[in-house]
């Protein structure tokens, strides 16, 4: 049977290609918006190599250290003390403390008068054992050469080229800001999608002047989330007895999903607050994006079933049930939006390639992930976009001309129930 | 012909009712977004007053206290700022492509930070909230501050450097707080000759009048001061230092500069980081601004796609219901044009009834506030000194495309019905 209406579906897009090609432009100019909004995120959001496990990391990088004497707060940057203070947690399965983001500094090799700035990222040993790097040469530096401020440093291949030219860089020697490193390790270069992974040289953060720490905690299983912010708050409640009247405030954890969103808040029940704000203003967006194009192709659909209104008729006067006529409009008009919803999503990826700069904050030309352009998720959602803005649109024509009854649909008379 | 229009619409009425209602919708829509559009867009290709090309920002940093321990016996060194100051200072001039150096705090173009000041002007007691740029003479060479009245002060001279220089906001020489409201009659900048600063109650005179100025491309106009601080000595890396480059010195002057300079410019703990050209900084400040509009023009060219083919989907639909009407006019002796001109004059009288309504309320929405909010970008017409001639502006080019679209929706599927046999038509009832 719905090979029938398929094949009734191509025959009416043939039958007035210029009404065809409106709904179909339409319907692929709406998915085009939401489906770049949604793979924008599920790029930022990626699981792939380097960063495997992003799904299953929480990340903190904020800090309010209260006065409740003075009244007084201040915000930053999660301070050195209060990093090791929470490296300490014991449900994560790993824990990674570093410098917050990454740092322009001057690199040369000893006795050069001259210097070029490289990306710099300051990690601790964890790092290396958190994201799955490709290791072209040598080995990270460890947790126990961080501790003891041991220079050592991780380069990338094109760092290794422009420094050393062919030759083997492990074990020479680098200054960065105006210190000596050892090069234990050569990695592949990483792309600035990544946020926790991307860097130029790494190097271990007892070994630069740091303002701000970031921690990142591995969980064994995404469940243990709610157990880490437990423990989190645990840690801030022992902080603020041992040292009232100052009180502390680690924002988050946050997960991947709300890191890329932005969310930013001052304490507990604002940050609750502010996720839930962004999640309705992210809904709103796309409701908006799907309601006044459905709206539109609502008087198309209207105008096409019209036509069809003695068909539905005759078909009624044979025993159609209403269930079937409403099932049938709704189908013939989901292969529109399908047709409409693919090619909006095609859209949507010359959308993103040709402008990630803007919509990604990446450079024009680095690479995005390929897994997170065809992925499972994205094709669900075309599917689910596709069908809701056919339920908004041709939702009102089915039920009308189901509802007709068979006299006024033969008589093509539609301004009677 | 007009009167039978309005028989027809009004003996159509509720049908109309809803048409009407989607045209002061959209109307009201489309108005924002071109008042919007138009004001930033313009504002965004004119310039800001700050002649940026040729010129460089100098980063200086500090080396870490380790290394500079590692390097004096493990002991913290310490330095004379002054001599600091002045040798980096001879070293920048002597460089053969420079041709002025400038030091300033929160003054730069393209820079958030900001300062502000209490003062009253002349005798008034009046106290005015202004936004200061704290700036060495040579920030004027530099940036090619255009002057409209006087002169700048001389910061080497300590008689002079307590002296002031306005930015009025406009050409005219308005002056007034920033945060007030054109209720108040502004000053002109040119008669004013002196200020009282309210934190120490000193009384300083303005030497000078600049042209008007912006921060960038995105933002209106501020009104505010240039003042010299005084120099003793800040940290470099604390400072905004700007070089600007002799007339065809700039191409690859940040390498040439850098791998010069590099290790010349390491005086005492400081180090050169880096060389920027403006141009990059100002293409780095402006990606948000810019990202913003984008976001806006997409949004915009979305919502007219969709306001178009809403307003092609109605017309077709209403022109298919009256498809037995068109066949009877035909019969009675209507041309195919006389029924395209009913149509297309049906429809654009709706739309001269809906725009006269959208105008008075979007007169009476008074949406800069909320536009502001939402946008992120200053939107209030007070800030740029925008008119009243924008809402007509804002009338035509929203009436414009409204009636460009609509009249495309009414023709085509007029003309369509008008072709088929009226004899076809009418036996359809």
């Amino acid at each position: 049977m719905y090979k029938v209406y398929l094949k009734q579906a191509v025959a009416l897009l043939r039958q007035n290609p210029f009404i065809s090609t409106v709904s179909v432009v339409g319907t692929a100019l709406a998915i085009m918006m939401v489906m770049t909004l949604i793979v924008t995120q599920e790029i930022r959001t990626t699981t792939a190599a380097p960063e495997i496990n992003s799904d299953r990391i929480l990340t903190m990088r904020v800090q309010y250290l209260s006065d409740t004497a003075r009244n007084s707060m201040s915000g930053g940057n999660i301070s050195m003390e209060n990093g090791r203070l929470l490296k300490g947690l014991a449900t994560p399965e790993l824990i990674s403390i570093q410098g917050v983001g990454t740092l322009e500094q001057p690199v040369n090799l000893p006795g050069e008068t001259s210097a070029r700035n490289y990306t710099i990222r300051l990690t601790d040993g964890n790092y290396w054992e958190m994201f799955r790097f490709k290791w072209l040469a040598g080995r990270p530096y460890g947790e126990e050469e961080v501790d003891a401020g041991v220079a050592d440093a991780v380069i990338d291949s094109r760092v290794s080229r422009e420094l050393f030219g062919e030759a083997d860089p492990i074990g020479k020697t680098i200054v960065v800001s105006f210190r000596e490193y050892r090069v234990t390790g050569v990695v592949d270069v990483v792309s600035p999608v990544f946020p926790n992974a991307y860097s130029r040289i790494w190097l271990p953060y007892t070994t630069q002047d740091i303002t701000g720490m970031q921690l990142l905690l591995l969980a064994r299983d995404r469940g243990d989330f709610p157990a880490i912010d437990r423990e989190v708050r645990e840690v801030e409640y022992n902080f603020n007895i041992a040292n009232a009247p100052k009180t502390i405030w680690f924002m988050g954890p946050e997960s991947r999903k709300f890191m890329s969103l932005e969310v930013w808040a001052n304490d507990t029940e604002g940050y609750a607050r502010a996720k839930k704000r962004t999640l309705a203003i992210r809904g709103a967006v796309i409701a908006f994006l799907l309601l006044i194009p459905a709206v539109n192709l609502a008087g198309f659909s209207l105008a096409r079933s019209r036509k069809r209104t003695m068909e539905i008729g005759i078909r009624k006067a044979f025993g159609a049930r209403r269930g079937v006529i409403m099932v049938q409009v709704l189908f013939e008009n989901f292969i529109t939006s399908l047709l409409g919803g693919f090619l909006g999503l095609g859209l949507s990826y010359a959308v993103i390639l040709t402008s990630r700069a803007w919509l990604l904050d990446i450079p024009s030309g680095s690479e995005i992930p390929f897994r997170s352009l065809f992925s499972v998720p994205v094709f669900l959602a075309v599917l689910l976009f596709s069908l809701i803005l056919n339920l908004l649109s041709a939702g009102i024509p089915a039920y009308r001309s189901s509802a007709m009854s068979i006299v006024n649909c033969l008589n093509r008379n539609d301004n009677k129930k | 012909m007009i009167k039978h229009i309005f028989k027809l619409l009004w003996s159509e009425r509720r049908a109309n009712a809803w048409l009407l209602a989607e045209y002061i919708l959209v109307f009201t829509v489309l108005w924002f977004c071109t008042d919007l559009i138009y004001t930033i867009t313009k504002a965004s290709m004119t310039s800001i007053g700050y002649d940026i090309t040729d010129t460089y920002k100098l980063n200086m940093q500090q080396k870490s206290e380790s290394v500079l321990a590692a390097a004096n016996d493990g002991e913290t060194p310490e330095f004379d700022r002054s001599e600091v100051f002045h040798t980096f200072l001879d070293r920048v001039e002597r460089h053969p492509d420079v041709e002025a150096v400038s030091f300033s705090l929160s003054a730069l173009p393209y820079s958030t930070a900001s300062s502000s000041i209490g003062v009253t002007v002349n005798s008034d007691s009046m106290l005015h909230n202004l936004i200061v740029y704290f700036a060495s003479s040579g920030f004027f060479d530099v940036f090619r501050i255009p002057m409209m009245q006087g002169r700048t002060y001389d910061w080497n001279d300590s008689a002079d450097r307590d002296n002031v220089v306005i930015i009025p906001r406009n050409r005219m020489g308005e002056f007034y707080s920033n945060y007030m409201t054109d209720e108040l009659t502004p000053y002109d900048a040119r008669q004013i000759e002196s200020m009282v600063r309210t934190w120490d109650d000193r009384t300083v005179n303005v030497v000078g009048v600049t042209g008007p100025l912006r921060r960038n491309e995105y933002h209106p106009p501020q009104i505010g001061l240039f003042w010299s601080f005084s120099n003793t000595y800040r940290p470099l890396k604390e400072l905004e230092i700007a070089v600007r480059v002799r007339p065809g010195a700039a191409d690859g002057f940040a390498e040439r500069f850098h791998k010069e300079m590099y290790q010349q410019l390491q005086i005492g703990p400081n180090f050169l980081t880096s060389v920027e050209p403006m141009e990059d900084i100002r293409e780095r400040v402006l990606r948000g601004d810019r990202s913003t509009m984008k976001a806006i023009y997409a949004l915009t060219l979305f919502l007219v796609i969709n306001i178009f083919m809403g307003i092609l989907g109605t017309f077709w639909f209403r022109t298919q219901t009256r498809r037995s009407e068109i066949g009877l006019r035909i019969a009675l002796g209507s041309t195919r044009r006389n029924i395209k001109n009913l149509f297309a004059g049906e429809t654009i009288i709706l739309l001269l009834v809906a725009s006269v309504i959208g105008t008075v309320i979007c007169l009476n929405l008074n949406a800069e506030g909320l536009i502001t909010e939402i946008v992120g970008i200053n939107f209030r017409r007070t800030a740029w000194g925008v008119g009243r001639e924008q809402d007509l502006i804002n009338y035509v080019l929203t009436f414009t495309f409204l009636a460009a679209v609509s009249l495309f929706a009414v023709w085509y599927p007029a003309g369509q019905a008008a072709k088929t046999q009226p004899a076809e038509v009418l036996h359809e009832e």
